[in-house]
């Protein structure tokens, strides 16, 4: 019993277990409480192993949350595979083994029925957080992120494109500075609202052995997104290249690369959306990595950028 | 190109989602989520697609809105349908019958 905070990409969702059995990883807000509508700020971070963050504080009252989300814990939940619906403007429904959630995103309310378990609360947290994120411009993507002097860059693609090899050389190459990866695999993307730049946040991982892989680097506010990159491996002997990607181009690549969204034609519609959103908040553009250019990889980079 | 084809009425996928962004488009089935994207000509025919506007009738539209003559029109037109039918974006759903009906 209790509520617990969660946030992702600079969206806050409380939840309110409404019976025993939260994982003990999620810090709890306040023991044993109904929510009451609103959380407050700050407190102790408490990051878990892989995106959330959850944040535990002992006073309530100030900011609402995005999303208010009951919780109920039970020792089954009728199986079956990954589904999901929509039930009405902006309601969706979605559910998979020991997990069954109802979303209603123009209310801003919604209930999880779900096992005692980690790993279900956190997918479905992460779902709900993709709906969610949609609606702004935004969406989970499958992508490494790198921070460099204030600004961020997503690189993404498929499982092999290079997203690890190009983080790990960006935040370790000649001129990095200050770079560092947020992380190497998966990132929230939002777009700028009205003369603001989009932002990208850091979704926190566990590294081996428990520490903290360059978790906080971007801070729950995540950084400005300077650039997209969709990235591929350049021939054999060939230079890095790239390609600014416009329209409908831009677009598809974003959503190819997002993750965490609903398979409802509404879900993948809002989807569709958020990345024509997206894509018009930042500059998208192909990457065709050559690792010839490791040395040189923010040189490769800033050269692109300034042609514009 | 054989009359046939020239008849054969196709429809989009039910619940195939679509987004047309200065001219080209992006498609993307629920089935498999993946995206495609669509050029200026792939996205002119798919506007097209009312389920009820024959390959050919089609055809003819691409070749007025494009500089391009009628016969490779139609020859475009039924390649495009046959690739996202291979994709399962659109059905054929009949023919138009030439014979009348009384």
């Amino acid at each position: 019993m209790g509520i617990y905070v969660f946030e992702m990409g600079g969206l806050r969702v409380a939840a309110t277990a409404v019976s025993e059995g939260m994982p003990e990883r999620f810090g709890c807000l306040l023991e044993g409480s109904v929510c009451g509508g609103a959380v407050s700020d700050g407190g102790n971070v408490m990051p878990d192993k892989d995106g959330l963050r959850a944040v535990r504080d002992e006073s309530v009252g100030a900011p609402p949350a995005d999303f208010f989300l009951d919780i109920v814990f039970e020792d089954a939940v009728e199986g079956g595979g990954f589904r999901a619906r929509a039930t009405g403007a902006g309601v969706f429904e979605f559910g998979m083994k020991g997990v069954w959630c109802r979303m209603d995103l123009e209310r801003g309310r919604g209930e999880l029925r779900a096992v005692r378990d980690e790993s279900a609360v956190e997918y479905s947290m992460k779902l709900v957080f993709g709906a969610l994120l949609a609606r702004r411009g935004g969406a989970i993507m499958h992508a490494a992120a790198v921070a460099r002097d204030g600004k961020g860059r997503i690189f993404c693609g498929p499982p092999g494109a290079g997203k690890t090899t190009v983080a790990g050389i960006a935040s370790g190459g000649r001129g990095a500075g200050a770079a560092r990866t947020l992380n190497d695999e998966l990132a929230a993307a939002v777009a700028g609202g009205e003369n603001g730049a989009a932002r990208v946040y850091a979704l926190l991982e566990w590294a081996d052995g428990g520490t903290m892989r360059d978790a906080g680097a971007a801070g729950p506010g995540g950084v400005p997104l300077a650039a997209v990159y969709v990235l591929s491996h350049a021939g054999a002997g060939e230079a890095t290249t790239f390609e600014r990607l416009s329209g409908a181009e831009a677009a598809g690549a974003v959503f190819s690369n997002m993750r965490f969204a609903l398979p409802a034609p509404e879900a993948i519609r809002a989807a569709m959306e958020a990345a024509d959103v997206l894509r018009r908040s930042v500059a998208v553009s192909r990457m065709r990595f050559s690792l010839a250019d490791a040395p040189r990889f923010w040189e490769v980079i800033d050269e692109f950028e300034r042609k514009g | 190109m054989s009359s046939s084809e020239k008849d054969k009425v196709y429809a989009r996928a039910p619940e195939c989602a679509f987004r047309e962004i200065d001219g080209e488009a992006f498609i993307v089935s629920p089935k498999t989520g993946e995206a495609h994207l669509l050029n200026p000509t792939g996205t002119f025919i798919w506007s097209k697609l009312d389920g009820e506007a024959t390959a050919g009738r089609i055809a003819d539209a691409l070749a007025a809105e494009f500089d391009v003559g009628a016969q490779a029109a139609l020859a475009d037109v039924s390649e495009f349908l046959d690739e996202l039918a291979g994709l399962e974006l659109v059905a054929e759903i009949g023919k138009e019958s030439n014979e009348g009906s009384y």
